[in-house]
C-alpha cells in the first residue's frame, strides 16, 4: 500500500466532487435542507383539531360539560350539527375529525347519580389525529366527571376524606414538556447525514460509465489503495455537513444540543465511514450512475428511514428486518445522535453503538475491497 | 521530439526471444467466441498490427494482452509474466491506451499527467522533465491548462497517450488509436508512435484503416476471432492470389455481371466508380475484357494493372476465408 497514490486518488476525487460547483454547494447543503424539509413534516406538534358538538341535552351542565372540552388549545369546536342526521355528512366532508354526541337527559342522568351516557364519533381514516382527539375527550370528560363528582360529595360528610388511592407522578426525563421536535430532530440529523452516501455511491459508477476505470485497472493501483482513496474525499465532503445540520437542529428548531460537540463530530464521521462504506460497495456492482443513485436512494433514503427504528418499532421487526436494521449505520447514528442531543450522553454510554458502526463499516470496507476487480 | 526511451529489458523474453507470446489464446462470453485459439509471438520493438474489421474482437485480444481480462482457454504472456496470474508486474511494464477516450474530462492536461505520474510512483525532478518532455512532445505544452473535456479529438488521443507514456513503458497498447481523428492529426499520430518504435519500445496497435497497416513492421490479421494471416505488410499482400487490374467503366453494374462469367477472373472488388479484378493473368484479361466490353457497348476509362494494396489483400483474405468457413463450418 503506497501513501503516494492513495493521496493521488484523494486529490483527484476531491477535485470531481468540488470542480462542479452547482453539484458541489447541492452536496453540502442538501443533508440540511433535507433535514428542514423533514423536520417540518415530523414535528408538528398536533393542535387545533376541529370537532364538533352535538347537544341535546342543552342544559347548564351539558354547556359546563362543552366548555371543559373548549377549555384548552388541544380541540377546536368547529361545527354545531343540529340534528343525528347531519352528523354523518359532516365527518364525510371531514368538517370535523370527531363529533361528541351529548344525549337528551344528560344533566338528570348526572344528578341523579345515574351513568350518563356520551357518545363520540372520530375520523378514523387519520389514526394519529383520531388518537389526538379521542385522548383529549377522553380526557376532558374525566376531569369533569371528577369535578362532579368532588362537588357532589362536598355536599355529604365525605368531603374530608377524599383522597386518590394512587398518587400517580409521571416525569418525562431528559425531554421534560416530551416536546416531539426535541426527540425527533437529533434522529433526522441521524437519517440526513447519509445524504452525502448517495454522492460516493457514484464513485466507481461514474469512472466505469466515463471509461475512465478501464484506464485505471491497467495501472498498478492496488484495490485497497483505490478504496482508501475513494472513500476519505467523500468522507470529507459528508463532515462539512455536519456542523451544518447541528446548527440548523439548535439554531433553527431550539433542540438543545445537551452532550459534547466535539463527541458528536468524531461519531459523526465514524457514521460517515460505515455510510460510505456500504455506498462504495454499491458502486461496486453499480453499471451505470443511474443504477448507482436509484440504489442508493432506496438504501440510504427508504431503508434507511424506515429500518432505522424511528416509524417502525424494534420490538415490531422479525429476525431477519432484525438483521437489516442492525446493518444499517442509521439505526445505531440515529440512537447517538438522540443520545448526545437529548441525553447528553458520553462515550461510554454510546460504545455499543459505535463499536456496531465500525464493525459495519469494517464488513462493507472489506467487502469492496474484496469484490472489485481489476479486470474487465 | 524527444521522447523517454525504454528502459533496458531485464531478460523478459520467452524461449523463442518474444517480449509477448499467447498460445490458442481463447475467450468465450455467452454468446460468442472472442477471440479463439489466438497463437502468436511478438518480438521486443515491433509495431505490431491487429487488423479486423469492425467486431472482429481486436479489443478484446488488447485487453486480454493488457492483463485486465482473463481468458476463457490458452494463455498469455507479457514482458515474461503471465497475465492471469501476475497481472500487476505486467501493469507496471506496460502502456494501456483503450479505444475510448479513457482520461478525466474535468481535470486539465497538466493534472490528468500529474495524476498517472503519481499512479505510477514517478516522483521529484524526474517527474517535472518527464512531463514537460511529454507535453512537448504531445505538441499540448500550450494547452496544458485546458481540460481534457474541451480537447479536439486528436489532441484527447495524444494527452492520453503521454499519460500512458508517464512511466516510460516497455510495451505499449493501443486500441484504435486513430479512430474519429482526422487525417492530419492521425498522421501526425502514427508519427509519433513510429518515433516510439525507433526508440525500442513495443507497440501494439490495433486498428481498422488498411493505411496503417503499412506503417506496421508486422500485421495479424483477424476475422471472426481468429487469426487469418501474421506475417510482414509485403508478405499478406503478396498472399493474394493473382494480379491485379484496375478499371473505371462507364457502367460499373452491367460490367461486373460480364466480368463475372470471364475466364481468368479470380475475384472482383468495387471501389465507387471503380472495379478490381484478381487474375492469374493480368495482360490476358485486359484483352478479354476489351473485347467483352466492345461487344456490349461500354465505354471504359483506364484500365491498368496494379498491384494489390493492403486494402484488396484484406478483403481478398476475408472472402477466402468466410469462403472456407462455408464449406467446413
Amino acid at each position: 500500500m503506497r501513501w503516494r497514490r492513495i493521496l493521488s486518488i484523494i486529490r483527484k476525487e476531491w477535485w470531481h466532487i468540488t470542480r462542479d460547483r452547482t453539484s458541489f454547494g447541492l452536496l453540502m447543503l442538501s443533508p440540511a435542507l433535507t433535514l428542514v424539509t423533514m423536520a417540518y413534516a415530523f414535528s408538528v406538534d398536533i393542535t387545533d383539531v376541529g370537532i364538533g358538538v352535538l347537544d341535546q341535552d342543552l342544559s347548564p351542565l351539558s354547556r359546563q360539560y362543552i366548555g371543559q372540552l373548549a377549555s384548552t388549545d388541544a380541540l377546536r369546536l368547529e361545527v354545531w350539527p343540529q340534528a343525528l342526521d347531519e352528523v354523518e355528512p359532516m365527518m364525510m366532508q371531514g368538517q370535523a375529525k370527531a363529533i361528541v354526541i351529548i344525549p337528551p337527559g344528560f344533566e338528570q342522568d348526572l344528578v341523579s347519580g345515574e351513568t350518563a351516557g356520551v357518545q363520540v364519533v372520530v375520523d378514523g381514516t387519520d389514526p394519529n389525529t383520531a388518537g389526538h382527539a379521542i385522548r383529549h375527550v377522553s380526557g376532558h370528560t374525566e376531569h369533569f366527571v371528577k369535578e362532579q363528582l368532588e362537588k357532589q360529595l362536598a355536599r355529604t360528610s365525605l368531603a374530608a376524606n377524599l383522597q386518590d388511592p394512587i398518587d400517580l407522578r409521571l416525569r418525562a426525563w431528559f425531554n421534560p414538556s416530551l416536546r416531539y421536535t426535541v426527540s425527533m430532530i437529533p434522529a433526522l440529523v441521524g437519517i440526513v447525514l447519509s445524504v452525502p452516501a448517495m454522492a460516493a455511491s457514484l464513485a466507481l459508477a461514474r469512472e466505469r460509465e466515463w471509461g475512465t476505470l478501464e484506464g485505471l485497472i491497467a495501472t498498478p493501483i492496488g484495490r485497497v489503495e483505490l478504496i482508501i482513496g475513494k472513500l476519505i474525499p467523500y468522507m470529507l465532503a459528508g463532515f462539512l455537513s455536519v456542523p451544518l445540520c447541528v446548527a440548523v437542529a439548535v439554531y433553527g428548531f431550539n433542540v438543545p444540543l445537551k452532550g459534547s460537540l466535539p463527541l458528536f463530530l468524531l461519531l459523526a464521521v465514524v457514521f460517515l465511514f460505515a455510510t460510505m462504506s456500504i455506498a462504495l460497495f454499491l458502486s461496486v456492482f453499480a453499471g451505470s450512475q443511474q443504477v448507482a443513485i436509484l440504489g442508493s436512494m432506496i438504501i440510504f433514503l427508504f431503508s434507511g428511514f424506515f429500518m432505522s427504528g424511528l416509524l417502525i418499532p424494534f420490538s415490531l421487526m422479525g429476525p431477519i428486518l432484525k438483521l437489516e436494521a442492525f446493518l444499517f449505520p442509521t439505526t445505531h447514528f440515529v440512537i447517538i445522535s438522540r443520545g448526545i442531543f437529548v441525553k447528553g450522553a458520553d462515550f461510554a454510554a454510546l460504545q455499543g453503538f459505535v463499536l456496531a458502526l465500525i464493525g459495519v463499516g469494517a464488513i462493507f470496507f472489506a467487502l469492496t475491497v474484496l469484490m472489485f476487480k481489476k479486470k474487465m | 521530439m524527444s521522447v523517454p526511451d525504454a528502459e533496458p529489458l531485464a531478460g523478459q523474453t520467452t524461449a523463442n526471444g518474444a517480449i509477448i507470446e499467447t498460445q490458442e489464446l481463447t475467450k468465450a462470453f455467452k454468446t460468442v467466441v472472442a477471440v479463439d485459439g489466438l497463437s502468436i509471438a511478438i518480438q521486443p520493438g515491433e509495431i505490431f498490427g491487429l487488423l479486423g474489421p469492425d467486431g472482429a474482437d481486436k479489443t478484446t485480444t488488447i485487453r486480454l494482452l493488457s492483463a485486465i481480462m482473463n481468458p476463457t482457454g490458452g494463455w498469455a504472456r507479457v514482458a515474461g509474466y503471465d497475465t492471469v496470474s501476475e497481472p500487476e508486474p505486467i501493469k507496471r511494464r506496460i502502456g494501456y491506451m483503450a479505444q475510448r477516450f479513457n482520461l478525466y474530462g474535468d481535470l486539465s492536461v497538466w493534472e490528468n499527467l500529474n495524476f498517472f505520474a503519481d499512479v505510477f510512483e514517478v516522483s521529484g525532478a524526474e517527474r517535472q522533465e518527464r512531463i514537460q518532455r511529454l507535453l512537448d512532445f504531445a505538441r499540448l505544452a500550450e494547452f496544458r491548462e485546458r481540460r481534457a473535456a474541451h480537447l479536439s479529438g486528436g489532441m484527447q488521443k495524444k494527452l492520453a497517450l503521454a499519460c500512458t507514456l508517464i512511466h516510460t513503458p516497455e510495451i505499449i497498447f493501443l486500441d484504435e488509436p486513430t479512430t474519429g481523428v482526422d487525417p492530419v492529426s492521425r498522421r501526425e499520430f502514427w508519427d509519433i508512435l513510429t518515433d516510439l518504435h525507433l526508440r525500442g519500445i513495443t507497440l501494439v496497435v490495433s486498428t481498422p484503416y488498411m493505411d496503417e497497416a503499412e506503417r506496421c513492421s508486422r500485421i495479424g490479421l483477424i476475422y471472426q476471432g481468429q487469426l487469418v494471416v501474421c506475417d510482414t505488410p509485403e508478405k499478406v499482400k503478396a498472399m493474394t492470389e493473382g494480379q491485379l487490374v484496375t478499371l473505371t467503366p462507364a457502367d460499373v453494374r452491367r460490367t461486373q455481371a460480364l466480368l463475372e462469367d470471364l475466364d481468368g477472373v479470380l475475384e472482383i472488388q468495387t471501389y465507387g466508380e471503380q472495379l478490381r479484378v484478381f487474375t492469374p493473368d493480368a495482360q490476358g484479361l485486359m484483352e478479354q475484357i476489351s473485347v467483352a466490353l466492345e461487344e456490349a457497348g461500354i465505354e471504359v476509362r483506364d484500365m491498368r494493372p496494379t498491384r494489390p494494396r493492403m486494402e484488396e489483400a484484406f478483403i481478398s483474405l476475408i472472402r477466402r476465408r468466410r469462403a472456407e468457413n462455408e464449406v467446413s463450418p
